[in-house]
């Protein structure tokens, strides 16, 4: 049914489903002009940097990775920097692989979960992953497959699958034996088939036809894909050190949402796979190049839906290094050393790494050896004013697509971010007034 | 805590796993990791018992579970009772359960329904799956579990002790 330009209806649609949290879309175009178009965050905020605060340095770190299941080894590794910076910490070369190797494991099982399990479905018709795990079992049971390899890499490097525990300020408690390396290996080795029939799953699937150029952040480092520290960098040029993430992110309130807005050059930007894969094309490992042109995805990309192309092309570039990092880790020979001690018992610190969804910041005042001061800026947050951007140039596009068509490209664009509404302050109901 | 942990990489062959689901910072939903925390101070435990704190890994269940026999879930759940009462749901019960409330039960760890539905469709569940459900008091922000939802920890682990000693004799 088509939009009739001088009509007024209200269509209510709920449940948009696949994304992490709760939130609702309200659309409200009148006599065929787009009046309202919110993604409305509805989610009680969670308060959790006021759990921080009294809490001695070393729980930070535990406690910050509580904060999502999905980004628990981001938001724990994050945490650290921020206590390490605060009090003086340098960590070991050790220290550092570990933590990356973490990372990409961390990357690749939330990507995998992503791809496969939240937008597929939308490209295959099937509704959800249930009934794609009906349809097309091989499909689904391949992306199980590469999750456990993700799940077990964190395991072996951080102690448990979720929530690390292995992790500390200054280094590590608990290491991995060359045995669990040396598996660890064969098995992302192994992983490289699945990875290809993932590339040619997605290299037949169309993504929807729409353009809308912003600003692009991500942290950036010269000689590296960065997921680990660097600096800030945009697409409108300039950079900046993290610890300057405040001129960056601009957060505001906004009356519609009670997770905050950022906006930095623009009125909005976006952080996420894309963003990086943007800023940071030249330090893809070239197979996740090759897969990017498979793929059709390239740095001049402005369409928001190719984020998820992004994070296929991440999958296959954090396979590639992790596999590197494990074969320096062996070569090296794990050395079981002591986490670096503080230099001094007060400060205040900047961490800030790559969370599947985007850039992550924790930043820490610390007084005595206890947490006065806590701030986190989660990626999603980031995210949400360009989501709405996208979603009133889309609906203005498509303004007389008949609403179910209007409805599904709304959702599909939402999911296509990967956007964790929990984290932020897993449902999104969409209203749509006519 | 240092869990007993036998990753995956490292076992023989794991048949048993107790998988505890929540949020510690949401109060009584921490009741799980409470559970795993209390069971993993108990020297006898036998060495095929992996013993593994999910948190809030939701659909990560699935693929956790499917090296696994026997399965024992711990999670905070709503099924309108006082708090600190507890009770076993089979996996039939779960799947038919909706996760809303005021309709008998809403698990607190977002995703295990869906995560078990998946591994059921895609006939990799274990042959045996236990849920323990305990009803929180309180699972709002904050630390610490309350006290009628603590005098429970001692019943559960006693209950999954025998259910663990059970296979064994089997």
């Amino acid at each position: 049914m088509a939009i009739e330009s001088k009509e007024t209806k209200r269509i209510d649609v709920h449940h948009i489903t696949r994304v992490e949290g709760h939130g609702n879309i309200v659309v409200d175009v009148q006599e065929g002009v787009l009046k309202q178009c919110d993604l409305q965050i509805v989610e009680a905020p969670r308060f959790f940097e006021a759990m921080l605060r009294g809490q001695p340095y070393e729980q930070a770190s535990p406690l910050s990775s509580r904060i999502c299941g999905i980004c628990a080894v981001t938001h724990a590794t994050t945490s650290l920097r921020a206590t390490e910076k605060a009090l003086g910490v340098e960590p070991s070369e050790q220290t550092t692989l570990l933590r990356k190797l973490n990372l990409h494991g961390e990357m690749l099982d939330s990507h995998i979960l992503h791809i496969y399990m939240l937008v597929a479905p939308d490209l295959l018709g099937a509704g959800s992953v249930i009934p794609l795990a009906r349809k097309s079992p091989e499909v689904v049971m391949r992306a199980l497959r590469m999750k456990k390899v993700a799940g077990d890499l964190c395991a072996v490097i951080c102690g448990r699958h979720t929530h690390p525990i292995a992790m500390a300020v200054g280094g590590f408690n608990h290491f991995p034996t060359s045995e669990e390396l040396s598996k660890l290996l064969e098995r992302l080795e192994a992983m490289r088939t699945d990875l290809d029939a993932t590339v040619d799953l997605f290299q037949n699937l169309q993504m929807p036809d729409f353009e809308r150029e912003t600003e692009y952040i991500a942290l950036s480092k010269e000689d590296e894909y960065s997921f680990l520290d660097g600096v800030i960098t945009s697409s409108d040029g300039g950079s900046w050190p993290v610890e300057q993430y405040r001129q960056v992110a601009n957060e505001h309130m906004v009356v519609h949402s009670t997770a905050k807005h950022t906006r930095h050059q623009r009125p909005s930007y976006m952080v996420g796979a894309l963003a990086r894969f943007k800023l940071n094309y030249e330090q893809l490992q070239p197979k996740a190049r090759i897969a990017a042109e498979t793929l059709g995805l390239d740095p001049l990309s402005t369409n928001p839906y190719m984020n998820t192309i992004a994070q296929l092309v991440e999958t296959v570039h954090c396979t590639e290094e992790a596999i590197l990092i494990v074969t320096q880790l062996l070569e090296r020979g794990i050395k079981q050393e002591e986490p670096v001690s503080p230099v001094r018992s007060s400060g205040e610190g900047v961490g800030a790494c790559e969370a599947p969804r985007g850039t992550l910041y924790h930043h820490y005042v610390i007084d005595d050896g206890l947490i006065t001061d806590a701030n986190c800026i989660i990626p999603t947050a980031q995210n949400l004013a360009n989501i709405e951007a996208d979603m009133r140039a889309l609906v203005s596009q498509r303004i007389h697509c008949p609403p179910d068509e209007i409805t599904f490209a709304l959702e599909m664009l939402v999911r296509a971010y990967d956007p964790c509404i929990s984290c932020s302050t897993h449902i999104l109901n969409v209203r749509f007034v006519l | 805590m240092k869990e007993r942990r036998t990753p995956h990489l490292v076992r023989a062959k794991p048949m048993i796993l107790i998988l505890a689901l929540g949020n510690p910072l949401h109060g009584d939903d921490g009741i799980g990791a409470a559970i795993i925390h209390a069971l993993n101070s108990i020297p006898t435990l036998p060495s095929n018992v992996t013993l593994m704190d999910g948190g809030t890994g939701g659909i990560k269940i699935a693929q956790w579970i499917q090296d696994y026999q026997h399965v024992f879930i711990v999670d905070a759940a709503d099924f309108e009772n006082a708090p600190g009462e507890w009770r076993r749901f089979s996996i039939d019960e779960v799947l038919c359960l909706s996760e809303r409330k005021g309709t008998g039960l809403t698990l607190h760890s977002a995703g295990l329904r869906l995560a078990l539905e998946l591994a059921s469709v895609l006939n990799i569940l274990p042959s045996k799956i236990v849920i323990y459900a305990i009803q929180p008091k309180d699972v709002g922000w904050s630390f610490g579990i309350s006290e009628p939802v603590q005098g429970a920890i001692p019943e559960i682990c006693e209950d999954i002790l025998k259910e663990v000693q059970n296979i064994h004799q089997v």
